[in-house]
């Protein structure tokens, strides 16, 4: 009876956990798919040196960043699968939605700026719940993305 | 040189497929291995156990009846007595290891019911003993259990059980709750080949000591008649005892050749 009372709340909130968090995550994908096609304008690029042919007026460090967590789905799921083995794909969308979303606010922020292209552009991703020491049970990460934005002259 | 950026593939970062079903897929195998590694730890507790000398068993237990609280009644000592007639009566023909005495206790339980436990002691409820229409069907129960003790039924149970509890403890669950019930799933299918083993000893038993197996029977024709009075219909596969249609037709073709004018059944009573 009491096997059962805790099997059922660990299936709702699995429950919850999968329609709630699709859901968020469906959304957020749809945001990402329309404001990355409002900045696509704005250009980046890993490359250290502004292009030598087109002139610049002035250079500014511009970031984005954005902490993502799981849902109660995508953590037990995930907790399943590192008992086998193989690619977490319940956390690949969580990362790329977070690295997405990172570049959109950069490039937010270059806007902001007046700014066209950003040059020198890096990455930086840290799981907040790794410094707590023990194993926390939220998994969450900031996603960083910075790089130089180049105003036109 | 020119620059551009492609529009963001979304299918490249983000592998396709459905999480729901990933999760099926993965709970379903896990669970088949913890039952899977479950059996194969109770069977093998189980057996481990019965390697545990009478002796021994009986050093640990001692006088206690483990499970049950044992009143003792004034009223009840003639009683006990006679079961414990029965029982050395039974015992002697069963051929019991040198030093397994078997003790019989009744309690006083509002529901028919009989059972060994560890150290050779053997519980059998006063509603049973009431229900009883004659000895022969008293010594089938008896006999019964009696069985059970010989062939260490009991601290087999218990040797599974402690396994369990260990896999349990071991994977992270909440052993004092989970195991029994885990071992309640995997005893079931196991303990009918026991309940069934038990019944032959005791059908031979009974053979022994009265001449037939005549009135045995009677004791699951009684029983089965409780349990369609409780609306309790165990399915066949998920029931720890064999079926008592089942076990009333092998009792019934053990007693054929019994006549009830030439041997009759023993009344009971102390």
């Amino acid at each position: 009876m009491e096997l059962l009372f805790q099997l059922g709340i660990i299936s709702l909130l699995l429950l919850i956990g999968w329609s709630i968090g699709g859901a968020t995550e469906r959304r957020h994908f749809r945001s990402l798919v329309k404001r990355e096609a409002q900045l696509r304008d704005i250009l980046v690029f890993n490359e250290r040196r502004p292009p030598q042919d087109q002139a610049f007026g002035q250079a500014a460090l511009v970031m984005g960043s954005v902490v993502i967590g799981e849902d109660y789905f995508k953590r037990f799921a995930a907790t399943l699968r590192s008992l086998f083995g193989g690619t977490l794909r319940m956390y690949e969308s969580v990362m790329d939605r977070g690295r997405r979303e990172a570049i959109v606010r950069m490039k937010a922020a270059a806007r902001r700026q007046g700014a066209t292209m950003v040059f020198n552009v890096r990455f930086e991703t840290s799981s907040l719940s790794a410094d707590a020491g023990q194993r926390s049970s939220v998994f969450s990460a900031e996603f960083i993305a910075y790089g130089t934005a180049l105003k036109p002259r | 040189m020119s620059y551009e950026n492609p529009e963001v593939p979304h299918d490249v970062n983000v592998a396709p497929g459905n999480h729901l079903i990933e999760f099926l897929r993965l709970a379903a195998a896990l669970v088949l291995l913890v039952l899977l590694a479950a059996a194969v730890l109770y069977l093998a507790g189980g057996q481990l156990a019965r390697f545990i000398p009478f002796a021994t068993e009986q050093r640990w237990v001692g006088d206690r009846v483990i499970g049950v609280k044992i009143e003792r009644n004034d009223s009840d000592v003639r009683l006990n007595q006679y079961l414990q007639q029965v029982t050395d009566s039974l015992s002697l023909v069963m051929h019991l290891p040198d030093g397994m005495r078997i003790r019989v206790h009744v309690i006083s339980m509002k529901t028919p019911n009989a059972f060994a436990t560890l150290g050779g002691h053997i519980v059998l409820t006063r509603e049973l003993f009431d229900l009883m229409p004659s000895e022969n069907a008293l010594a089938m129960v008896i006999a019964h259990e009696i069985a059970h003790v010989k062939h260490r039924d009991p601290i087999s149970a218990l040797g599974g059980t402690a396994s369990l509890g260990l896999l349990l403890a071991v994977i992270g669950g909440d052993a004092s709750s989970l195991a029994p019930q885990v071992a309640m799933l995997v005893q079931r299918g196991y303990t009918r080949e026991a309940e069934r083993r038990a019944d032959l000893d005791a059908i031979a038993a009974l053979q022994a000591r009265y001449g037939h197996a005549g009135g045995a029977a009677a004791v699951f024709e009684l029983l089965a008649a409780t349990h369609a009075d409780e609306h309790v219909g165990v399915p066949t596969l998920l029931s720890t005892h064999p079926t008592d249609a089942e076990r009333i037709g092998i009792l019934k073709g053990a007693a054929r050749d019994w006549r009830a004018e030439n041997a009759p059944l023993v009344p009971l009573g102390p």
